[in-house]
C-alpha cells in the first residue's frame, strides 16, 4: 500500500509549490493599497498589498529599495512589478518587488511632492530666509552647463545691460549621474571663495527626469545654506523645481535671471544725469526766491527807517515847541529888558556890579539904547 | 560707499533741495554734495572692466580660474 503512495516531505512539497507558482506566473504587475510598511534593519522593505477582499505579503530587497525615488507610505495606491514565489521556511507565498509606481502619477512627481512638502514644513522655502539680491553686483557667479544656449543667453543679456560686468562661470553637469553633487559643490565653491556676491543657477528646458537634479535634497540644502543670494532659472517658465522654491529669487528663464541680476547701465546713467539736472534746477528755483525775499526784507527795512525818521521828527518838533516857549525874546515882548555893562557886555542882574559913570546897553523887545549910571541904589532901599 | 547707498543719498538730496524754506548756504552745500555723489556714481558704473572667467577642475578636484572671453576669442 505504502509503495503506491507517494509520500513527500514538507520541504519537497513546498519546493514543488514554489516551482509551480514561479513558472506559472512569471513577471507580474499588481495593483493595490499599501499597508504595514516596515523597513528591516538590513534595509529590506516589507509591506502588505491589499484590496477590499484579499491581501498579499510583499518584500523589496535593499538594492531595489534604494532605487525608489519616493517614500512608500501606508494607504498609497500603487502598481508593483514583481515576481511571485514562496518563502519556503514559512511556506508563505509573497511578491518579490522589482519596482513600485504610485498609481495615477509618476514616481518622480510623487517624490517631488513628498520632498517639497517635507522641506516646506522644515521652513526651507520661508520668505524670512530669502536674501536680498544686490542692486549692483561686483561679480556674478553662474552655475550651469558650459555648453548650450543657456550660458550664451545669460552672457548676451549681461553684456547688453552692463557692458563692463564681471562674471565667473562654474560649469556643471545639469542632468544625469553626478549632476546633483556637482551643482551642490559649485554653490559651496562660491561660498568658500567669496569671489561673487550673487549666483545664477540655471538650466534650459527639459523633461522632469532631465530637470531632476534640481529636485534633489542635496541641491536644495546647498541653496538654503548659501550665504550668497541665489537666483534660480530652471527649465521653462512653467517648470517649478525644488531649487526654485528654496532659491532667493526665481526667474522664469535664464535670460530673465540675467536681467534680474544686474541693472541696465544706460538707464542708471540717464537717471543720474536727470538727478544732476534736477539739482541744478532746484537751486536755480531757490535763488530767485531768495532775491525776492531779499527785496521784501529791504522794502521792510526802508519802511522801518521811514517810520523811525518820522518818529524822530515828531519828537524834535515837540521839543522845538518847548524850546520856543523859553525864547528870551518872548519875555522882552512882555515889557522886560536886558541890561549889559559896556564895554564887556556882561548882563547885569545886581546893582553891586555897577559904579557911577558905567556905560550900559539896554536891549528891548524892539531895539536898544545906551545910557550911563547916575547913582546906585542898594536893594535894601 | 556702495553704489546703491550713493544713489539713495543722491535721491534724498534732490528731494531735500525741493524744500522751499531751505537756507541758501545749506542749499548750496547740498547742491555741491549732490553733484559730487552723482559724479561718483557715474564713475563707479564705469570703474570695473568686463571680465568673464570660468572655473576649471583638475584631476585632484582643485579649481582654477581661466579667462572665458579670451578662450573664446582664441577658438574663433
Amino acid at each position: 500500500m505504502d509503495t503506491e503512495r507517494k509520500i513527500l516531505t514538507v520541504s519537497e512539497l513546498t519546493r514543488d509549490i514554489r516551482i509551480l507558482i514561479e513558472s506559472f506566473f512569471g513577471i507580474l504587475w499588481v495593483e493595490g493599497e499599501v499597508s504595514n510598511v516596515r523597513i528591516s534593519p538590513s534595509g529590506h522593505l516589507y509591506f502588505i498589498l491589499k484590496d477590499k477582499l484579499s491581501q498579499i505579503r510583499c518584500v523589496m530587497f535593499k538594492p531595489q529599495a534604494l532605487t525608489m525615488r519616493f517614500a512608500l507610505k501606508d494607504g498609497m495606491q500603487v502598481i508593483v512589478m514583481a515576481n511571485i514565489s514562496v518563502y519556503e521556511r514559512d511556506g508563505q507565498y509573497q511578491l518579490y518587488i522589482q519596482s513600485i509606481e504610485p498609481k495615477g502619477k509618476g514616481s518622480l512627481q510623487l517624490a517631488f511632492e513628498q520632498l517639497k512638502e517635507r522641506l516646506r514644513k522644515e521652513g526651507l522655502f520661508d520668505q524670512a530666509h530669502k536674501k536680498p539680491i544686490p542692486f549692483l553686483p561686483s561679480a556674478i557667479g553662474i552655475i550651469t552647463s558650459a555648453v548650450g544656449a543657456v550660458i550664451r543667453d545669460i552672457l548676451h543679456v549681461l553684456e547688453k545691460r552692463f557692458d563692463n560686468f564681471k562674471a565667473i562661470i562654474y560649469p556643471v553637469k545639469v542632468q544625469g549621474e553626478g549632476a546633483k553633487e556637482e551643482i551642490a559643490g559649485a554653490i559651496e565653491y562660491f561660498n568658500e571663495t567669496r569671489l561673487v556676491d550673487v549666483i545664477i543657477l540655471a538650466r534650459g528646458g527639459g523633461s522632469i527626469e532631465e530637470l531632476w537634479p534640481f529636485n534633489e535634497e542635496i541641491v536644495a540644502r546647498a541653496i538654503f545654506n548659501s550665504q550668497i543670494p541665489i537666483i534660480s532659472a530652471i527649465g521653462h517658465q512653467t517648470d517649478y523645481t525644488i531649487a526654485d522654491f528654496v532659491s532667493d529669487l526665481r526667474a522664469p528663464t535664464p535670460s530673465r535671471a540675467a536681467e534680474l541680476v544686474i541693472p541696465n547701465k544706460q538707464d542708471l546713467i540717464l537717471q543720474i544725469e536727470s538727478y544732476k539736472r534736477q539739482l541744478r534746477r532746484n537751486l536755480e528755483v531757490l535763488i530767485p526766491a531768495y532775491y525776492q525775499r531779499l527785496d521784501q526784507l529791504t522794502e521792510g527795512l526802508r519802511h522801518n527807517i521811514k517810520d523811525l525818521i518820522n518818529q524822530k521828527r515828531r519828537l524834535f518838533e515837540s521839543e522845538a515847541i518847548k524850546l520856543e516857549s523859553l525864547n528870551p525874546l518872548r519875555i522882552l515882548k512882555r515889557g522886560y529888558s536886558v541890561t549889559m555893562k559896556l564895554p564887556e557886555q556882561v548882563i547885569i542882574s545886581k546893582a553891586k556890579q555897577l559904579q557911577v559913570g558905567n556905560r550900559l546897553k539896554t536891549m528891548l523887545a524892539e531895539g536898544a539904547f545906551i545910557s550911563s549910571v547916575e547913582s546906585i541904589e542898594d536893594n535894601k532901599e | 560707499m556702495k553704489f546703491e547707498e550713493s544713489l539713495k543719498k543722491l535721491e534724498k538730496i534732490v528731494s531735500d533741495l525741493e524744500e522751499p524754506n531751505i537756507p541758501l548756504d545749506k542749499a548750496i552745500k547740498k547742491y555741491q554734495d549732490g553733484l559730487e555723489l552723482a559724479n561718483q556714481c557715474l564713475e563707479q558704473l564705469n570703474a570695473a572692466e568686463k571680465k568673464v572667467s570660468i572655473c576649471l577642475k583638475d584631476s585632484k578636484g582643485r579649481v582654477t580660474l581661466r579667462s572665458f572671453g579670451a578662450d573664446k576669442e582664441k577658438q574663433q
